[in-house]
């Protein structure tokens, strides 16, 4: 068997509370087929933060509900971790760093996980997309296909993914009962395997990053970072220096001022773990301290759950200059916070809010100046926005809608398992 | 080549409420010969270790002080960095089969760094094995960097440190002006030539991590985590690597469960996500802990930040060190500074820190650890008192202030100025 991970201990009886008793009820009766099924979650040490959170949310609830059910690892040697950065980047579209050794490397990582995977399940559910090869080592290994239906989460958006990398998943994801996305835009036309199933993350409310924030606990967090509590606050929470650029959420700031020289700008979470990264962030910092009234956080500001939690709450308006080419959590968390949010067109922001209702889309930085200068001027309207996108992710974005997408896709995985077995 | 590392500002008066405005007015004395000396501090991270923390407050605090200061690291392939981290090892003494080929590719990276190197300074600090060789190849490309002072400052513990790699390294570091070790004990042997200078690392206790928060902000962070307030808690914040015995915690933990068991034991990381020897010992952890969710794995990447280690710090009964080997330690002031009760062993700096004794047991054995915290356990004034001593003894000699001061005196020294 591969490593386990540790989760959260929470019962499905406490999620009650967001979705009333009849909700968890049916959560029940949809998971009693599925009493006792074994269920593998399969990911990657380098998973993004937000596959961790879902799972992490998600496992412990499909335990209590009856499932068997595991969240393990695949190892990844030394000599694999660049190979596993490059398909990743590769499939996110960024050209020439796939090569044929690395097609070499990736196909003795499969081998040597495969040699580990030593337990049957009922249903594999690979959230990794290097680990698309398992079923084929597996394959070659034993010489029949493994047991139990296989099923390829994909969380990335990989309509741009170079050619030779997406030929290469496409090939393996072939062999697999179905594919799992996060998003139908993220869709191919050219996906692989003949059943697909959409699976929208969801909100747990209980996690660490989601649950309200107390005053002592934001002007605590607040004081340390040097922000004036009677200002507004911009927010810029979710932002990857690799996909995105940080630069234009400065350009839309700087507008902003030129009318409301008091609002202040926070950008987070952003990773520096490649040296030009480090360039960009230290350029990004520098116009920063010119504009003034901006605080850049990056991860060795080690950031966590909380002051996130509190950054958020905190801000009048949050901004989403770009997107990272994938799963987002964060932006129904916010959503989840009430706040008023003002998103740049992409296909996450077109499958998660609802233009006009729960956000405010606006593509140019002049556009997006003037929306957040609107709200900034109309507090109650800001308001009403944050309120109507609590109570869309409340009806359809929270881990137990997750839970009930997912106990769905496994009863179909099962149902078609067992007419299958009788033929 | 070496990238530079973005740098927040700092002001040093926010240091004055913590030791008193005597000291910021030494700095400054200190500081006034420096003034717009170039000095570049180059290492090989800018993310996750106690290297890049230090200087993370260090730098902008030296440019506070009128010193034009900069932080740059190198750039390196990722078996640079498969080499360097047995390189590491090695020098704390764990076997590793050093060979021509990690010679060579420790040496052409070093080359190219030193080739990429631009810009004149006053000061290089070269920090660790990593980047160690970049004096040696920028002596043949470049006499003009050598008219800055080279100063190797070495974070690691090399007492025990394997005959062939300090030999090679040896080398390569007997060419600089000084070698700055943490303890005295660490340098393995006299090297004639560069002046020796022994300087201990230190805490930044204006930092997120450090800064003083209240108990409903510890309770509503701990609430987050599911971890009960209410119940004692004994807590490990360091790495998931063999030196810091992960399991032995876990053993000295389950002991104590018989006799207490509504104990807690928090067991808190950063990792980086693709360091294959971190989550073996993660996944080693994890198995061990079972089923007992009194035990809780805590890493960066489930959203750990500073505040939370901060809070996880505060709120434990007695927090442990069951290190094999340490660097330094600093984790140990980090805890002393919020007046908690610690119990370390007697690897590297933890000693030193605990002032060997009097703001801290030293333990050995997992028995001794389980006896020293069962004590503490059940005595709160004993607990308290600890603490007070820790928080005191960090004050006057682990405090970020005090490292400038060390180093300020150093580079006045390198440059003839009594």
């Amino acid at each position: 068997m591969f490593g386990s991970v540790a989760t959260s201990t929470h019962s499905i009886d406490q999620y009650a509370q967001f979705v009333g008793g009849a909700a968890i009820e049916s959560l029940r009766a949809a998971a009693a087929p599925l009493e006792g099924a074994r269920v593998l979650y399969l990911s990657s040490p380098a998973a993004s933060g937000a596959v961790r959170r879902l799972l992490q949310s998600s496992v412990p609830l499909l335990a209590d509900l009856g499932l068997n059910i595991q969240w393990q690892q695949v190892r990844i040697a030394a000599e694999y971790v660049e190979m596993d950065r490059a398909l990743r980047r590769a499939l996110s579209g960024y050209p020439g760093g796939w090569h044929a050794h690395h097609e070499n490397e990736w196909w003795e990582f499969n081998q040597g996980n495969a040699r580990m995977f030593d337990e049957e399940f009922d249903i594999i559910v690979v959230h990794h997309s290097a680990s698309v090869g398992l079923h084929a080592a597996l394959t070659q290994m034993h010489g029949h296909p493994p047991a139990g239906a296989w099923l390829w989460h994909s969380h990335r958006d990989y309509r741009n993914a170079t050619p030779n990398s997406w030929s290469l998943v496409r090939q393996q994801a072939d062999n697999f009962s179905a594919a799992v996305y996060d998003y139908k835009p993220f869709i191919r036309d050219d996906a692989p395997t003949p059943r697909t199933f959409v699976v929208a993350p969801g909100v747990d409310p209980l996690s660490p990053s989601a649950r309200p924030v107390s005053d002592e606990v934001r002007e605590t967090i607040l004081a340390q970072r040097g922000l004036n509590v009677d200002l507004p606050v911009i927010g810029q929470i979710v932002l990857s220096m690799r996909d995105d650029d940080p630069e234009r959420v400065l350009d839309t700031f700087a507008l902003v001022r030129q009318h409301r020289p008091d609002v202040q700008l926070v950008i987070t979470n952003l990773v520096t773990d490649e040296p030009a990264l480090a360039e960009k962030l230290n350029v990004l910092r520098q116009r920063a301290q010119q504009l003034g009234g901006v605080l850049v956080l990056s991860e060795m500001d080690r950031v966590g759950n909380v002051e996130l939690s509190a950054l958020r709450e905190e801000a009048t308006v949050l901004i989403h200059e770009g997107y990272p080419r994938g799963i987002s959590v964060e932006l129904l968390e916010e959503m989840w916070q009430s706040r008023p949010i003002v998103s740049a067109r992409s296909s996450v922001a077109e499958a998660l809010l609802i233009e006009g209702r729960t956000a405010l889309l606006a593509d140019s930085t002049e556009e997006q100046a003037a929306a957040i200068e609107g709200l900034l001027r109309s507090p109650g309207t800001a308001a009403r926005l944050g309120q109507a996108a609590h109570r869309h992710v409340a009806r359809r974005h929270l881990i137990t809608h997750y839970l009930a997408n997912y106990l769905k896709v496994f009863r179909q995985m099962l149902k078609r398992r067992q007419r299958t077995s009788r033929r | 080549m070496p990238t530079p590392v973005p740098i927040t500002p700092k002001a040093l008066h926010e240091y004055e409420p913590h030791v008193g405005g005597e000291r910021i007015a030494e700095l400054r004395s200190l500081a006034a010969p420096l003034k717009d000396a170039r000095v570049l501090h180059l290492n090989a991270t800018a993310f996750g270790g106690g290297v890049a923390e230090i200087l993370n407050s260090f730098i902008p605090l030296l440019r506070d002080l009128g010193v034009d200061a900069h932080w740059h690291v190198m750039e390196a392939s990722a078996e640079f960095f498969n080499v360097t981290k047995s390189m590491h090892n090695a020098m704390q003494g764990m076997y590793i089969p050093w060979n021509k080929t990690m010679a060579d590719l420790w040496r052409e990276t070093n080359k190219a760094n030193a080739d990429a190197m631009d810009g004149r300074y006053d000061f290089v600090y070269i920090h660790d094995p990593q980047p160690a060789g970049i004096l040696e190849f920028l002596r043949e490309r470049d006499p003009d960097m050598l008219g800055a002072k080279w100063v190797w400052r070495c974070h690691l513990d090399t007492t025990e440190a394997l005959p062939e790699v300090w030999g090679f390294l040896r080398g390569y570091i007997s060419g600089y002006d000084a070698l700055v070790f943490t303890l005295a004990e660490y340098v393995k042997e006299p090297i004639t030539g560069p002046k020796l200078e022994i300087i201990w690392p230190a805490i930044d206790p204006t930092s997120t991590k450090n800064s003083e928060i209240s108990p409903v902000v510890i309770r509503d962070i701990l609430a987050r985590y599911e971890i009960d307030p209410d119940r004692p808690i004994i807590a490990q914040i360091s790495r998931f690597d063999p030196w810091k015995d992960p399991l032995g915690v876990l053993d000295v933990y389950k002991t104590l469960k018989e006799e207490y068991p509504a104990l807690q034991l928090l067991m808190v990381a950063a990792m980086a996500n693709d360091d294959p020897e971190a989550w073996s010992f993660y996944e080693r952890i994890v198995r061990k802990a079972g089923e007992d969710y009194d035990i809780h794995v805590l890493t960066n990447l489930n959203g750990v930040g500073n505040l939370e280690v901060n809070a996880f710090q505060s709120a434990a009964d007695v927090l442990l060190q069951k290190s094999i080997r340490e660097g330094f330690g600093l984790v140990i002031s980090e805890a002393l500074w919020k007046s908690k009760a610690l119990v370390g062993s007697e690897a590297g700096g933890i000693p030193l820190q605990l002032d060997y004794g009097r703001a801290g047991p030293v333990a050995g054995t997992t028995q001794e650890f389980v006896d020293a915290i069962r004590t503490l356990l059940e005595d709160e004034r004993a607990r308290k008192q600890m603490g007070r001593l820790g928080k005191e003894h960090v004050r006057e000699h682990f405090l970020t202030t005090r490292l400038l001061k060390d180093h300020l005196r150093l580079m006045n020294s390198l440059a003839g100025v009594t």
